[in-house]
C-alpha cells in the first residue's frame, strides 16, 4: 500500500507544534496590544475635523435634506409640521388604489411635490433611525416653544392642590422646566411659591385662537376668605371661581411695564367657602413676544428671518449635549 | 487547580460588590375619596415616568389605577390570568360606539371572531385578518412576501392565533389591517382581537393630547382612553415601566411586593422620603436565600428524574446493567439539570447565586471524567474563559444600580449548567446507548435531524419571529451548528472517495454532496433577505476559507495541496486589503442595506448618533485603562449606559472593569482554545488511512472538518466581536462566545462542539495508535 506522504511528516510536526502554537496565542495577544494602546493614546476631545464642517454631521444633513424635499414644512402657526410615518404607503396607494386614501381634512397635503428614492430614504432615515429620533425631538422642542403658556402659585394658608390644562377639550401636557430668565417675572423672592406649570407640547388645531385652560383642584374645600396668589404667563387671564382682588402686568425686561408688553398677569384671588376648583383662561403668547426667555437655551433647529437653520452646538455654551434620546431598548 | 480561578473571581465579586438594597414591599396610604401620583421616584421603578400612575381610592376603601404616561404603557395581570394586558383597555360590546379623532364608529356585532363597526357612512368588517370595507376585502398594505404566505395559509384554514393581527386606526390609506382617519396619525389606537373578543387599545403613536380617543362616546360615562382605570385586588400583579409588582393587600393600607427590576440604593446613604403617603420596606441583595418562596416551574426539575428514571428502567431490562449504581448518577444528572432549566425560566426572581452554584461542579466532574490530557486542556481552558464570562456578567448584575441585570449571568450559568449535567448524563449512560457508542449509521441519522430542525427553526423565525430571533431563541445558532456539521460530512465523504479514485486513478465528480451546499445557500439567502443583515456572511466567509485550507492541507495530490494553500493564503491577504480599502472609500459599498453601518465605521465623528453606541464603548475602555476600575470603584458607573453592553459589547464592559491587561490573557486564552481544538481535530485524522477500519475513518475525517470548522468560527466570532468593541470592523451585532450573555449561541452552538471535540479525544485514547 502506497503510504499517505503525510504521515512522513508526523515527525517534524510534532516537534513543530508547541512552536507554533505559541507563536498564534503571542500573534493574538500581540495584535490587541497594538490596538489597546492605540485607543488609550487618542485624546477625548472632539476631532479637528468636526469642528471645521459641522453641517456634515448626520443630524444636520438629514434636516438640510428633509427641508429641502418638502418632508418637513413650516406652518402658518410657526411650527414644522413632520410628513407622517405612513407617507410612503400613502404615495403608492395615490398611484395604485387612489380610491382607497383617507379623506385629507384640514392637514397638509404631503401628496404633491416629487417622490423618488432620495425621499423614500430620507423618510425612512427620518422616522425609523436613531439621528431621525434626534432630529424629530429637536423639532419637538422647536415647536414647544412657538407659543408659551404658563403658571404658578402660592398660598399663604398651605392649601395644596394640582393644575391641569386644556384647550377646546384636548387635554395639555405640563411640565415643571422652565428657563431660569422666568424668574424675573417675579421681582420679589421666589420663596413659598409653587413650581411652574408649563404648557410642554401643543397640538395643532384647527382654531388657533383658542384659549388655554388651566384649573386647580384644591386638596380641601377652602375656608372663607382664604386668598392666594398666581402668576399667569400669557394673555389677559380670566377668572372662575374666585374674586379677584388685585392684578399687575409683568415684563421680562426690569424698566417700566405696560399692559400691551406684559408677558405675564400677577393676580390675588380670594376665594369663596367651600370652593375646590380656581379656573384661568389665558390666550397662548407667541415666540416673537417671549424672544428673550431663551437666550440662554439653544436648541439645534433656529429660525433666522423666513428660514429654518440648524445649528450646531457646542458643549459648555449651556446648550444641550448631542446625546441621543433614550431608545428603547430591547427585551 | 483551574477551576477554583473563577470561583475565586466570583468570591472577589461578590464581597467588593456594593453593600445595595433593594426595596420589597410598597405601602401605600391614602384617605377615601384621595388620589396620589406616583413615578418613578417613589415606585422605586428606574424606567418608569416621573409621573406614571394614579392611584384612587374610593369611597369604600377600594382602589384604582390608572396610567398617566404619555408614552409608556403598564401591564395588568389580574389574578388567575394567564397573560399581561395593559391598562388603558376597552372591550368592544355591540351597541356601544367609540370615537378617534373627529370620528365616531357604532359596533353592530362583536363576535369571538367578528367585529362590525359603522362610521364614517360605511360599514366596516374585520375578522381579526382582513378589513372589509361594504363587503369588499381590501388589498394589503405592503407588497412583502409574507401576504403570499397569509393568503395561502387563510385558504387552508390555518389555526387564527398564526395569523391575526391587530386592525390599526389612523393613517391616510384604508388597507387590509389600516383604517385611515383624517388628520390622525397611524396608531394612534388598535383593535387587538383575542380570545375573549375584540378590545380596543392605544396605539404607538397615540398621545393623551394627540387626537382624542373616547370611549362610550355619547353616554354619560364617556371618557377617554387614556384615563381608563382598573380595580386592583389581591394578586394582581403589574409591571410599571419593566419592574414587576404583585399586590399582596388591598385594606386599611395598600401594599405592593416588589418582585423584579427593581432601584436600588446604597445602604450607607440616608432613606430618600419621596411621597408621604408611600413607605418602603428594604432589604438587602438576596445572595443564597429566596425573599419570596413563591417560584414557579419547579415541577420541571423534579418531574425529569422520574421520567429518566422510567427510560433508564426499561433499558435495564434489554441490556442488563451488570451494577443497580450505574443508574443513579444519571438520574441525578437528569434532575439537576431540570433543576437548570427552571432557574434559567425563572432568572428573574431566583437568588444571585444558586444558577453559579449549580453549574460550576458540573464543569469539576467534566474535568475529572475525562483522561486524555488533550481533551483535559481543552476543558480547562474552557473553564477559564466560561468562568471568566460568568464572573464578568455577575459583576454586570451586582454593580448596577438596577435589580434586574443579575438575570444575563443568571441565565447563562444556568443553561451552560444545564448542558453539562445533560452531557454528562449521556456520557455515564452511554452503555445503554444502542450499538454501543459513536456508530455510524446513528451519526448519519442524527445529522439529517439536525440540519432538518435548523431548517425548521429558521423557517419558524422568519414566519413568526424577527431578526431578534424567535420565543427567545435565535435558531441561527442552530444552523450553524448544522452547517459545521453537513460540510464536515461532504468533505469527509469526498476525501475518502477522492483517496480511493486516486489510488485507482480516476476521478468523480462534485454532485452527490449537495446536501451542505443547500443548506449554505438557504442560510445565506435567509440572512440576506430576512434579516438584512450581513454579519453572518462575515462570519460564514472565515469558516469557508478555513475548511478549504483544511481540505487542501489532506489533500492527496501534493501539487494541489501546495498551491491550494497557496491560494488560500492570498485570498486571505486580498479580503484583509479590500477591508482597508472599504474604509477608505464607504460610498462604494455593493450592498444596498446596511451601508450606513460602513459609512459609520469609517468616519464616526460624522454620525454621533448611529455611532453613539461606539462612542460610548470607546470613552469607557479609555476609562478603564490597563488596570480597570473594578479596583477602585465598586458600582459599574458610566459602562452601563452602553445600549446592548450585556451581549454585544460586554467586551467594553471587560475592559472597562478589569483593564487592558486582563483581556491580554482573555485573548491568549481564546487562541489556546482555538488552538487546542484544531489539535485534537489533527490529531483525530492521524487515525485515517491506518487500516481498513470504515467506521474509525469516517468518524476521524469528521471530526477533523467539523472540529475545524467550528474552531474557525469561533475564531470568527472572535474576531467580528473584539472588532466591533474597538472599532477596526463595522458593528455587526454578534456576540463574543463565552463571554457575552448569549444563550443560543452558548448551548446551540460553542458547546456542542466541545462536547464533539471531547467524545473524539476520548475515543482516540481508548483506541489508541
Amino acid at each position: 500500500m502506497k503510504p499517505i506522504s503525510k504521515l512522513n511528516r508526523v515527525e517534524r510536526r510534532r516537534i513543530a507544534r508547541p512552536v507554533r502554537f505559541a507563536l498564534f496565542v503571542a500573534l493574538c495577544v500581540g495584535l490587541l496590544q497594538l490596538r489597546l494602546a492605540a485607543i488609550y493614546a487618542r485624546p477625548a476631545a472632539v476631532p479637528a475635523a468636526l469642528a471645521e464642517s459641522p453641517s456634515r454631521r448626520e443630524d444636520a444633513e438629514l434636516f438640510n435634506r428633509a427641508l429641502a424635499l418638502g418632508l418637513l414644512r413650516l406652518a402658518a402657526d410657526g411650527r414644522i409640521v413632520i410628513a407622517p410615518a405612513d407617507l410612503p404607503l400613502r404615495q403608492a396607494y395615490a398611484r395604485a388604489y387612489p380610491e382607497l386614501l383617507a379623506p385629507r381634512a384640514g392637514e397638509p397635503d404631503w401628496l404633491d411635490g416629487s417622490w423618488n428614492d432620495e425621499s423614500r430614504r430620507l423618510h425612512r432615515a427620518l422616522h425609523f433611525s436613531a439621528s431621525g429620533r434626534y432630529v424629530r425631538q429637536q423639532i419637538e422642542a422647536f415647536n414647544a416653544r412657538q407659543w408659551l403658556a404658563a403658571v404658578r402659585w402660592r398660598s399663604a394658608a398651605g392649601l395644596t392642590g394640582d393644575w391641569r390644562a386644556d384647550r377646546d377639550g384636548t387635554p395639555l401636557l405640563l411640565t415643571t422646566v422652565m428657563p431660569p430668565r422666568a424668574d424675573r417675572l417675579l421681582p420679589e423672592a421666589t420663596q413659598g411659591w409653587q413650581s411652574w406649570r408649563r404648557v410642554a407640547r401643543w397640538p395643532a388645531l384647527a382654531e388657533d385662537r383658542a384659549p388655554v385652560r388651566f384649573w386647580l383642584t384644591l386638596a380641601r374645600p377652602a375656608r372663607r376668605g382664604e386668598r392666594l396668589e398666581v402668576l399667569a404667563m400669557g394673555g389677559a387671564p380670566t377668572v372662575t371661581g374666585a374674586v379677584v382682588l388685585a392684578s399687575e402686568p409683568r415684563c421680562l425686561q426690569p424698566s417700566f411695564c405696560a399692559e400691551p408688553q406684559a408677558a405675564a398677569h400677577w393676580l390675588r384671588l380670594e376665594l369663596a367657602a367651600g370652593a375646590t376648583e380656581v379656573t384661568l383662561s389665558v390666550a397662548p403668547l407667541p415666540a416673537a413676544a417671549v424672544s428673550d426667555l431663551h437666550r440662554y437655551e439653544y436648541t439645534h433647529v433656529q429660525r433666522e428671518g423666513g428660514r429654518l437653520i440648524w445649528r450646531a452646538i457646542w458643549p459648555g455654551a449651556g446648550g444641550l449635549t448631542d446625546a441621543p434620546p433614550a431608545a428603547k431598548s430591547g427585551e | 487547580m483551574l477551576w477554583l480561578l473563577p470561583v475565586l473571581g466570583a468570591l472577589w465579586t461578590v464581597c467588593r460588590a456594593p453593600a445595595w438594597l433593594e426595596p420589597h414591599l410598597l405601602r401605600v396610604t391614602l384617605e377615601p375619596d384621595r388620589t396620589v401620583t406616583l413615578g418613578r421616584e417613589a415606585l422605586w421603578a428606574p424606567q418608569a415616568d416621573n409621573e406614571h400612575i394614579l392611584l384612587r381610592r374610593d369611597m369604600v376603601g377600594g382602589w384604582r389605577l390608572a396610567n398617566i404616561a404619555t408614552g409608556k404603557q403598564v401591564l395588568w395581570r389580574p389574578a388567575g390570568a394567564n397573560d399581561d394586558r395593559p391598562v388603558r383597555e376597552w372591550p368592544l360590546m355591540p351597541g356601544a360606539a367609540f370615537a378617534v379623532g373627529a370620528q365616531t364608529f357604532t359596533v353592530l356585532v362583536a363576535d369571538a371572531d367578528r367585529l362590525v363597526l359603522q362610521g364614517d357612512g360605511r360599514r366596516w368588517e374585520y375578522d381579526g385578518i382582513r378589513l372589509r370595507r361594504d363587503g369588499q376585502p381590501l388589498p394589503e398594505c405592503l407588497p412583502e412576501w409574507r401576504r403570499y404566505w397569509r393568503a395561502w395559509s387563510g385558504e387552508l384554514n390555518w389555526p387564527r392565533g398564526l395569523l391575526e393581527r391587530p386592525l390599526r386606526l389612523g393613517g391616510g390609506v384604508y388597507c387590509a389591517d389600516r383604517l385611515g382617519l383624517a388628520e390622525t396619525p397611524v396608531d394612534t389606537a388598535i383593535i387587538q382581537p383575542t380570545r375573549a373578543g375584540f378590545v380596543l387599545y392605544p396605539g404607538s403613536a397615540g398621545r393623551p393630547d394627540g387626537p382624542p380617543v373616547t370611549v362610550a362616546a355619547g353616554m354619560p360615562d364617556a371618557e377617554s382612553l387614556w384615563r381608563r382605570s382598573i380595580p386592583l385586588a389581591v394578586g394582581d400583579r403589574l409591571i410599571v415601566g419593566r419592574t414587576h409588582y404583585r399586590v399582596t393587600r388591598t385594606a386599611p393600607v395598600l401594599e405592593l411586593a416588589v418582585i423584579a427590576r427593581a432601584q436600588r440604593r446604597l445602604a450607607g446613604s440616608p432613606p430618600p422620603t419621596v411621597a408621604p403617603m408611600v413607605t418602603v420596606a428594604w432589604r438587602p441583595l438576596a445572595w443564597l436565600w429566596p425573599s419570596d418562596l413563591r417560584i414557579q416551574d419547579w415541577w420541571l426539575g423534579l418531574a425529569l428524574s422520574p421520567l429518566a428514571l422510567g427510560l433508564i428502567g426499561s433499558g435495564r431490562r434489554r441490556i442488563g446493567w451488570p451494577t443497580i449504581r450505574g443508574w443513579w448518577p444519571m438520574a441525578l444528572a437528569l434532575a439537576l439539570t431540570g433543576i437548570c432549566l427552571a432557574l434559567h425560566l425563572n432568572r428573574l426572581t431566583v437568588p444571585v447565586l444558586w444558577p453559579y452554584l449549580l453549574a460550576w461542579p458540573a464543569l469539576l466532574v467534566w474535568l475529572g471524567t475525562v483522561r486524555s490530557p488533550w481533551s483535559a486542556r481543552l476543558l480547562a481552558v474552557l473553564t477559564v474563559l466560561l468562568g471568566g464570562g460568568l464572573v464578568t456578567l455577575l459583576q454586570l448584575g451586582t454593580g448596577a444600580g438596577e435589580s434586574g441585570w443579575l438575570r444575563h449571568g443568571g441565565s447563562g450559568a444556568a443553561l451552560a449548567g444545564a448542558f453539562g449535567w445533560l452531557a454528562w448524563a449521556g456520557w455515564t449512560g452511554r452503555q445503554a446507548w444502542p450499538a454501543g457508542g459513536l456508530d455510524w449509521r446513528w451519526a448519519r441519522w442524527g445529522l439529517r435531524l439536525l440540519g432538518a430542525a435548523a431548517l425548521t427553526l429558521l423557517a419558524l423565525q422568519v414566519m413568526f419571529g424577527d431578526e431578534g430571533g424567535w420565543s427567545g431563541l435565535q435558531p441561527f445558532e442552530l444552523t450553524k451548528l448544522a452547517l459545521t456539521a453537513a460540510a464536515a460530512h461532504a468533505l469527509m465523504s469526498r476525501l475518502r472517495s477522492g483517496e480511493r479514485d486516486w489510488r485507482s486513478g480516476q476521478s468523480s465528480p462534485w454532485p452527490g454532496y449537495l446536501g451542505p451546499l443547500a443548506l449554505l445557500l438557504a442560510a445565506s439567502g435567509f440572512a440576506l433577505a430576512f434579516l438584512r443583515d450581513f454579519s453572518p456572511l462575515a462570519l460564514l466567509l472565515p469558516w469557508g476559507l478555513a475548511l478549504a485550507w483544511a481540505y487542501l492541507s489532506v489533500h492527496p495530490r501534493p501539487v494541489r495541496r501546495g498551491f491550494g494553500r497557496l491560494a488560500v493564503f492570498v485570498l486571505v491577504l486580498l479580503f484583509a486589503a479590500g477591508l482597508a480599502w472599504l474604509h477608505d472609500r464607504p460610498e462604494r459599498f455593493p450592498l444596498d442595506f446596511q451601508a450606513d453601518r460602513i459609512r459609520v465605521w469609517a468616519a464616526p465623528e460624522q454620525y454621533p448618533h448611529a455611532g453613539y453606541q461606539l462612542r460610548r464603548a470607546l470613552e469607557a475602555i479609555r476609562a478603564g485603562g490597563w488596570w480597570g476600575t473594578a479596583w477602585r470603584e465598586a458600582g459599574n458607573g458610566q459602562v452601563m449606559a452602553i445600549p446592548a453592553v450585556e451581549n454585544d459589547f460586554t467586551p467594553a464592559f471587560f475592559l472597562n472593569r478589569y483593564g487592558g491587561l486582563a483581556a491580554l490573557a482573555l485573548v491568549g486564552a481564546q487562541a489556546a482554545f482555538m488552538a487546542i481544538m484544531l489539535t485534537i481535530a489533527q490529531r483525530a485524522l492521524k487515525r485515517t488511512g491506518c487500516g481498513d477500519d470504515h467506521r474509525v475513518t469516517a468518524l476521524g475525517g469528521f471530526a477533523y472538518f467539523a472540529l475545524y470548522g467550528g474552531a474557525a468560527l469561533l475564531g470568527a466570532h472572535f474576531l467580528v466581536s473584539w472588532g466591533t468593541n474597538l472599532g477596526f470592523l463595522p458593528v455587526m451585532g454578534q456576540p463574543m462566545s463565552l463571554l457575552s450573555a448569549a444563550g443560543s449561541h452558548l448551548v446551540l452552538f460553542v458547546l456542542p462542539i466541545v462536547a464533539l471535540a471531547v467524545a473524539v479525544e476520548e475515543k482516540n485514547h481508548d483506541n489508541p495508535l
